[in-house]
């Protein structure tokens, strides 16, 4: 390690960028055939946080 | 031996003054294992083949200075994550620019990240242009706390 020796302390965030209408469409017409959201964050690369919002926001237009 | 927390604190602030007008926090992923020193610094050669996720400005002198054996760094600046960079975060660097990628010579200290039990922790993984940022970083040396 290069800080041989010294006690390192630091807490890192990433906020995603929003998805794309494109991708929340993409998400949304995949939970048919991949209801697991773990699965469906990692073929589109994204955050499973994400696709539950891609999937409550396709919900809110089809009221 | 015993040292006086003068000297703890002057190895850190040594890593201050490394660390040059406009250091920058450089975070890399995690696809291999973490590089090594190399003849006294770290080389480009030796990042094997992990890639820059981010490049984070961070103070002068990372901060003010060296406190009770601590060094707490100053604002750290939010930056977008390298675009195609969605990975988990292996390892970072302290550069003096973030005009090398791979470190190379401008590369003056190094330490692990990921998820938990890291030198630097992140709270999810880095999303490709996600919003990458550090809300707190310190170094501590451990001959403060033993010297006299």
């Amino acid at each position: 390690m290069g800080l041989s020796g010294l006690i390192v302390s630091g807490v890192g965030h990433c906020t995603p960028p929003p998805l794309t209408p494109g991708q929340v469409q993409a998400i949304v017409l995949d939970l048919p055939t991949i209801p697991d959201l773990d699965a469906l964050a990692a073929k589109y690369g994204v955050a499973v946080d994400q696709v539950r919002q891609a999937i409550d926001h396709a919900s809110r237009l089809s009221r | 031996m015993v040292t006086t927390g003068l000297a703890a604190n002057a190895t850190l602030d040594a890593l201050r003054t490394a660390s040059g007008a406009t250091p920058f926090l450089m975070i890399y992923n995690n696809v291999g294992a973490i590089p090594v020193k190399s003849a006294g610094a770290f080389q480009s050669a030796t990042l094997n083949g992990a890639t820059l996720l981010a490049s984070l400005p961070c103070t002068a002198n990372l901060g003010s200075a060296t406190a009770a054996g601590v060094l707490t760094f100053g604002a750290i600046t939010a930056t977008a994550a390298v675009a195609g960079s969605g990975a988990t975060p292996g390892f970072f660097r302290i550069c003096t620019s973030n005009a090398d990628g791979g470190g190379g010579a401008n590369c003056v200290a190094q330490g692990s990240a990921g998820l938990s039990g890291a030198d630097l922790n992140f709270s999810s993984t880095i999303s490709s242009g996600g919003t990458v940022s550090v809300s707190s970083l310190t170094v501590t040396n451990p001959i403060y706390a033993n010297a006299s």
